[in-house]
């Protein structure tokens, strides 16, 4: 029987360990097309002050649980949380800290999949000559796991198992020798590689390379206050939506790192330190790179345009391009850079998902530490594959939605309401402040204990009933309009459109406009429709199928323009959901078991 | 750059990255504890202990 020695290293190990968990592709990617879409500069002051009332005093708990809970053998939350309190339901709120992981790590592995592919095709040329239009259509082709870009057969299935054997291996090597070593590595590398492209964007000029505007017009665009936003409740919600994600908070994993740290250990100091370490690099190099270069070739108005469908497109679709402009080596250079940093932020964040996956498994079932790993990363494939498969029906933005949304919230809300008011706010904060290298001001005490959780509250109750454009002033008891992003509007599928039966005979337009072209290529029947506000939307379907519209006609929203035999996303979006409630309940009766287990050996 | 963009900017930029350094040295300027028996990290333990 094999028990949990797992142990750090150092503690500058632990903090790069704890940064990388917090910084990953978000602070690039997500991070700046927040800002553009909320106010600009002025996004950055209610960022801040989430950071301040929502991020430290979370990071404080979390540390503080996870020390706590390591002290009797518990590295998970579900143990944890039913050392916290003897209520029964505790230990299963505490499950949201091993789903969460599972899950996220299934799909963010595949993006990790990316970027490492993308490392190989910028630094093999794959980019060069294409033009915009070419680069995204590669990403297209690449999402297609029938497609291959390289040559190799299911090329996307291949870099994803790749990197997920990788993810187990360092896992398999234990804290010192596997997370904490690739920390030490990726994080010092992600941080050259983003001075180096955040230098090249700064000193971009109008008129050099084809760039249309100097490197500072997007930092211009990025920087200037509009102070109007600041009583947009939108904005709030997208600051404290973004403190969420960019410190991996409400998710099980810094728990589970501060649960390998002893009672007399310092976990002030670590999280204070851990946690700007990841806001330099999210607020002075995540808003370097992408808006200025992309501002600098392609102007303001097109990247708003971009930045509209999220920042994942912005980076894989477009960057590519922009990196072509500085000539061949330069380009390989930078999309090495570019990518590499991109693989280094997800790789030391999948390790910190993979973490308590594996603790559970050791402390609860007494599995080795690689067979635990191995553990981890069967449970990815199984979760993961249907990301890769049906990445374009919808599952992966189910699994992000769910699992990397609404269950970060959820979590954390309760988490702060059993810390400040179950387990009581004197045993909280003498773990917080014991064995600490400085002085919590004393300050925090009370935006612990009334601040922090209402604002948790707050959030998730205003994800719930989000209005329609976000007009808050449509809110009335009559009812409102809800936005389809809004937790019951997802829930009774508004955002699914006309196509809501799993099984058809026919396809019904999801926009209104006019239909630009008809086509059959390959093994695919096409219909572009353009929109009023000249955008295109396009459908395809299996070329068994045929349409019935054709160029230049005028369609609605619900009009069939497809006629033939279709399964909808609907159908891949509700399984998706299932699987993800059976993964819940499957991780419960788990818990229920150890919990039995644990009572009869009496170390409950 | 306009003049508020610019300051706006320099000022955030300049507070995150003093504070991330300062806490950075910080922990790396600490010393280890000496009265804690044994500690969370491996670096720090005698070599006959290190597992």
């Amino acid at each position: 029987m094999a028990t949990n020695n797992l142990r750090w290293g150092s503690r500058i190990g632990l903090i790069l360990a704890m940064a990388g968990n917090a910084v990953g592709l978000g602070n690039f990617l997500r991070f700046p097309v927040q800002a553009v879409q909320n106010g600009g500069g002025a996004f950055i002051i209610p960022y801040l002050v989430c950071f301040l009332l929502m991020g430290i005093p979370l990071l404080f708990i979390e540390w503080s649980i996870g020390r706590f809970g390591g002290q009797y053998g518990h590295h998970t939350t579900p143990f944890a949380f039913n050392r916290m309190s003897k209520a029964w339901m505790w230990k299963y709120i505490g499950v949201f800290g091993i789903f969460s992981n599972i899950t996220i790590a299934a799909y963010y592995c595949y993006i990790e999949s990316w970027t490492m592919s993308y490392v190989y095709h910028s630094a093999t040329g794959t980019f060069s000559g294409m033009n915009q239009t070419g680069v995204a259509a590669f990403f297209d082709d690449y999402l297609n796991i029938f497609t291959s870009t390289t040559g190799i057969p299911f090329e996307a299935i291949i870099f994803f198992l790749f990197c997920l054997v990788l993810n187990t291996w360092v896992l398999s090597r234990g804290l010192s020798g596997g997370v904490e070593k690739a920390a030490k590595i990726g994080m010092p590398l992600l941080i050259f590689f983003g001075i180096f492209l955040a230098i090249k964007a700064i000193f971009l000029k109008a008129g050099h390379d084809g760039a249309i505007n100097d490197g500072t017009v997007g930092l211009n665009f990025l920087w200037t206050p509009q102070y109007s936003s600041l009583t947009n409740p939108k904005v709030w919600l997208a600051a404290a939506g973004q403190i969420f994600f960019t410190l991996s908070l409400g998710q099980g994993s810094v728990q589970c790192y501060a649960a390998y740290v002893k009672k007399k250990d310092d976990i002030a100091l670590n999280a204070m330190s851990a946690g700007w370490m990841n806001e330099f690099v999210e607020v002075v190099l995540g808003s370097a790179i992408i808006i200025p270069i992309s501002i600098g070739y392609l102007g303001i108005d097109r990247v708003i345009e971009l930045t509209s469908f999220g920042g994942l497109g912005l980076g894989f679709r477009t960057m590519p391009f922009l990196f072509q402009q500085w000539g061949p080596v330069l380009a390989a250079m930078a999309g090495v850079a570019f990518f590499g940093l991109l693989f280094f932020a997800g790789i030391t964040s999948s390790l910190a998902m993979g973490t308590p996956v594996m603790s559970f498994l050791i402390d609860e079932f007494k599995w080795r530490r690689s067979r635990a790993a191995i553990g981890f990363g069967v449970s990815v494939l199984i979760l993961g594959l249907p990301t890769v498969m049906f990445f374009q029906k919808g599952v992966f933005d189910e699994y992000d939605y769910w699992a990397g949304t609404v269950s970060l919230v959820l979590f954390a809300m309760f988490e702060a309401v059993l810390f400040a008011w179950v387990f009581g706010m004197k045993k909280g904060w003498s773990e917080i402040t014991g064995g600490a290298d400085i002085k919590v001001p004393g300050v925090f005490k009370y935006i612990l204990k009334f601040v922090t959780p209402v604002i948790l509250i707050l959030v998730f109750v205003t994800s719930l009933i989000r209005p329609a454009n976000d007009d808050w002033s449509k809110v009335s008891i009559t009812g409102w309009a809800l936005h389809p992003e809004s937790i019951i509007a997802k829930i009774r599928n508004d955002h699914i459109g006309p196509n809501q039966r799993y099984f058809s005979d026919t396809f019904y337009a999801e926009t209104s406009g006019t239909v630009d072209t008809v086509f059959v290529c390959e093994n695919k029947s096409v219909i572009a429709i353009k929109k009023s506000d000249n955008s295109v939307k396009t459908f395809e379907t299996a070329v068994s199928n045929y349409a019935i519209v054709k160029k230049g006609d005028v369609v609605c929203t619900g009009d069939a323009i497809f006629s033939g035999r279709f399964i909808n996303n609907v159908f891949y979006i509700d399984m998706s959901r299932l699987l993800l409630v059976t993964l819940f309940f499957v991780i419960c009766c788990l818990i229920f078991v150890a919990y039995r287990k644990r009572k009869k050996e009496g170390t409950l | 750059m306009n003049t508020s963009a610019f300051l706006f900017m320099i000022i955030t930029e300049v507070i995150i990255t003093g504070l991330t350094l300062y806490f950075f040295f910080k922990v790396l300027l600490m010393k280890p504890k000496v009265d804690v028996n044994e500690d969370s990290y491996l670096d720090n333990d005698e070599p006959e202990t290190k597992k």
